[in-house]
């Protein structure tokens, strides 16, 4: 059991960052909106509800050109539907994956078109662009602390997160009687 | 008689800087970390619906999250209404996305249009705020006695 990171920096695929896009960058950032609002449903779709705590956990989200997909709490790795022992973060993994590659071809022909009307040549704007020496922005250093710090947090013996909630909440009931079922074929 | 060498501990020095500064990182992530655990569980409460989020689809509740502008943190919900487009056409029900975030307006039944966005800030405030300035005293104290 673990905590899950499967973000997609679309950068690397393309080689490129957002301001690339030129004139298309608006059009860019709606693609990965889309795609992102795409997996939101299927996370709703099929996530199971007890607690709400590893559904609540999810990190979705763009920034630039990176779809930050992640998860700290301790078990979510291991969390599927009741009667079936699939990991559910493999088939949310999965799903990303062939969304990302849904979107790949229609972000390279707006890239190119972009190329195409630059006004500065790629070869030389890439000096300073991914090819050139860049620093991790000191905001992505403390988001991926922070990232860490909670997944450590969770992993701590005696300090899960259904271990929190039983310390936070001593006389209430942790979790529904009953899991909601959601079924995945129908989303396949 | 013998040459004279001087030799710089300059990397020394550069390494003992990058552990501190990595140590001083490490503990403001932890806190808050710490932070951002403890509100989400006052948001969500010991199951759905018990906190302060209201919960049905689990919509709203998922899409919360603590944003990071420099050392700024904010939290931020833009959930936007689910509609099933052509229910009943397929065993994929298509769901088209809403432009406008109903979280400003998100309350219990019975309660009042935008009790949930006035419970969050009141939540935040209390964690992020007087909270993680202690717990960031006091490791800060522990690092630098």
């Amino acid at each position: 059991m673990s905590a899950v990171d499967f973000s997609i920096d679309f950068g690397s695929l393309l080689g490129a960052s957002l301001s690339d896009f030129g004139r298309f960058r608006a059009q860019a950032a709606d693609m990965l909106d889309e795609v992102e609002t795409r997996w939101q449903e299927e996370l709703l779709e099929v996530w199971p509800v007890d607690t709400g705590t590893s559904l609540q956990a999810w990190d979705n989200f763009v920034a630039g050109l990176r779809w930050t997909l992640r998860n700290a709490v301790e078990y979510v790795s291991f969390v599927h539907v009741e009667g079936d022992t699939e990991s559910i973060a493999e088939f949310l993994r999965a799903k990303a994956q062939d969304l990302a590659q849904g979107i790949l071809p229609d972000l390279r022909n707006l890239l190119a078109q972009a190329n195409r009307e630059a006004t500065v040549p790629r070869a030389q704007a890439r000096m300073f662009g991914r090819k050139g020496a860049r620093l991790p922005s000191p905001g992505a250093v403390v988001s991926q602390a922070v990232f860490a710090a909670t997944e450590a947090a969770f992993q701590i013996p005696g300090r899960g997160a259904r271990q929190r909630l039983r310390i936070r909440f001593p006389n209430e009931p942790i979790g529904r009687a009953t899991t909601r079922r959601r079924s995945r074929e129908r989303v396949r | 008689m013998s040459d004279v060498r001087v030799e710089s501990n300059a990397s020394a020095v550069a390494a003992d800087m990058r552990a501190a500064a990595q140590a001083i990182l490490d503990t403001a992530a932890g806190a808050v970390a710490e932070a951002s655990i403890a509100f989400n569980e006052d948001l969500r409460g010991p199951s759905p619906g018990a906190g302060v989020t209201p919960f049905r689809t689990g919509n709203l509740q998922s899409r919360g999250r603590i944003t990071q502008t420099g050392l700024t943190w904010n939290y931020k919900n833009d959930a936007r209404p689910y509609k099933p487009s052509n229910a009943g056409q397929g065993d994929r029900v298509s769901i088209q996305r809403g432009k406008e975030s109903y979280a400003s307006h998100a309350h219990f039944s019975g309660a009042a249009t935008g009790q949930f966005a006035a419970d969050a800030e009141a939540a935040f405030e209390k964690h992020f705020g007087s909270e993680l300035e202690d717990m960031a005293e006091r490791a800060i104290a522990g690092l630098f006695p």
